[in-house]
């Protein structure tokens, strides 16, 4: 059970890392 | 603090930290500085790839504010996952920069004609690379467990540095008061973590030495250490609980294992721990049985997260495999010692009767205690009238009580049966919540 809530805690980590680097780009982007 | 806001605290705390270079990277640009969408985007995945791999030695370092909360087998559960992770990010970096016109050579760290800024780049690119590769194929390619350890622990360290020189070389963003503070404070917990966990951690081990006092032949080739103090007041643990033992000739040696604690938690006045080991690998099996009276050995502990202590309920449900056994029966000698009296069904599944460690204990603790013991034997000797097979839903609702959806239930033992028999408590309606279990065979 804890390893499939990490699991999905990773996945949900990655999805919102990759939505802070979509943001950075369209803010910087110039 | 109480776990949960403990537990919420560290994830935000962890994922402010991975985001952070990008909020200071954002703030300190100028207008009219961007190179278009992609760069920039390739420029924050290398950032977050970055990131991601300086926290990876948080989560193994043993930092007992965590792994108190989730364990310290999910923690390393998640640097596995996260792992998988760094490299998406770290891939996206470069691929994405080739897209843009950047000379695919850049890769070949070995090119001559290079500046130092893309060797560096190159290195910590393969060197994520090679540390995934040895992880997520250890075992196929035959690996001992010691030996890909230290490899990973070099390797790691070499893609580290590259990829933060490189960052520091490139400039640009790099080149700003701002990231070059948040990049140095990053170097600095980070260095700071790694003289924790390589040298004070140590030392205090060494403060606090044990010393062999038995070690016992027990059923299935299994061997008992049996340890005393010298000249401390012991280990506090609760049952299930494990540590780090170290039989190295310092608690410096790289040669540690996380092994389950068999005896009570309880142990009185004369403080002595006890740890029972399989041979299952090369350490098990080589060093492990000759480990004479009187040697000196080194624990770093307790942790773990699978005990009675932490998951209270009117009765417990226990289930092991093979050497699983061992915590669970630390947790039946502590809550004898306790004179607890709630009940307790033990299933017990082997390969054949005389594999069933400690059955002798525990046919003892079932005349003292409320303990109903069934052994699931894979073999059984003729003539055995008990359980055999696997431990399937219609056995276990054979064997336990009406009102067993409210107990705890812990599982110990090989991921296969832990996997299997995890499945078979979901078809007897037992929530998840009560479910708990330990792993550490991740790579």
């Amino acid at each position: 059970m804890r390893m499939v809530v990490v699991t999905w805690a990773a996945i949900l980590i990655a999805v919102l890392l990759a939505a802070g680097c979509l943001l950075f780009a369209i803010s910087v982007k110039g | 603090m109480s776990g949960l806001v403990r537990g919420i605290f560290s994830f935000g705390a962890y994922v402010f930290l991975l985001l952070f270079p990008l909020i200071i990277g954002a703030l300190s640009r100028h207008p009219g500085q961007g190179r278009g969408f992609w760069v920039e985007f390739a420029v924050a995945c290398g950032y977050v790839g970055l990131a991601i791999m300086a926290a990876q030695f948080a989560l193994v370092s043993r930092v007992q504010f965590v792994a108190g909360i989730f364990g310290q087998d999910a923690l390393q559960h998640f640097h596995k996952q996260m792992g998988y992770a760094v490299t998406v990010f770290v891939l996206a970096h470069p691929m994405l920069l080739f897209l843009r016109g950047l000379p695919w050579g850049m890769l070949n760290p070995f090119t001559l004609e290079h500046h130092w800024v893309w060797r560096f780049g190159a290195i910590g690119f393969w060197g994520l690379g090679l540390l995934v590769c040895l992880a997520a194929f250890r075992k196929r390619l035959k690996l001992s467990y010691e030996w890909w350890h230290v490899t990973h622990a070099i390797i790691a360290a070499v893609a580290l540095s590259s990829a933060l020189l490189h960052v520091y070389l490139v400039g640009y963003d790099s080149s700003r008061a701002g990231m070059r503070v948040l990049w140095s404070l990053y170097l600095l917990i980070l260095f700071a973590l790694v003289v924790r966990y390589r040298i004070l951690r140590p030392l205090e081990m060494w403060r606090k030495p044990w010393e062999v006092v038995e070690n016992i032949t027990e059923h299935g080739n299994a061997r008992t250490l049996v340890l005393h103090p010298i000249d401390h007041h012991g280990l506090r643990f609760a049952p299930g609980q494990f540590a780090w033992l170290n039989t190295g000739k310092t608690p410096f040696h790289f040669d540690q294992h996380p092994i389950s604690i068999s005896s009570s938690a309880e142990s009185g006045a004369n403080c002595q721990i006890a740890f029972t080991i399989k041979p299952l690998g090369d350490w098990s099996r080589e060093v492990v049985p000759e480990i004479k009276p009187g040697a000196r050995v080194w624990l770093d502990g307790p942790y773990g997260v699978l005990s009675p202590d932490r998951d209270q309920g009117p009765g417990y449900v226990m289930i092991a495999g093979g050497v699983g056994i061992t915590p669970l029966h630390s947790m039946c000698e502590t809550l004898a010692i306790r004179d607890d009296c709630r009940p307790i069904i033990l299933f017990y599944a082997a390969h054949d009767y005389d594999e069933l460690i400690f059955r002798e204990d525990l046919e003892k603790l079932q005349k003292q205690m409320n303990l109903k013991l069934v052994y699931v034997l894979e073999k059984p000797n003729l003539g055995w009238d008990g359980e055999h097979g696997r431990i399937t839903a219609e056995l276990l609702r054979r064997r336990l009580p009406r009102h067993y959806k409210r107990f705890q239930f812990f599982i110990c033992g090989p991921t296969l049966l832990m996997d299997a028999v995890e499945q078979e408590l979901h078809k007897l309606d037992v929530g998840s919540e009560f479910i708990h279990s330990e792993r550490f065979d991740l790579v």
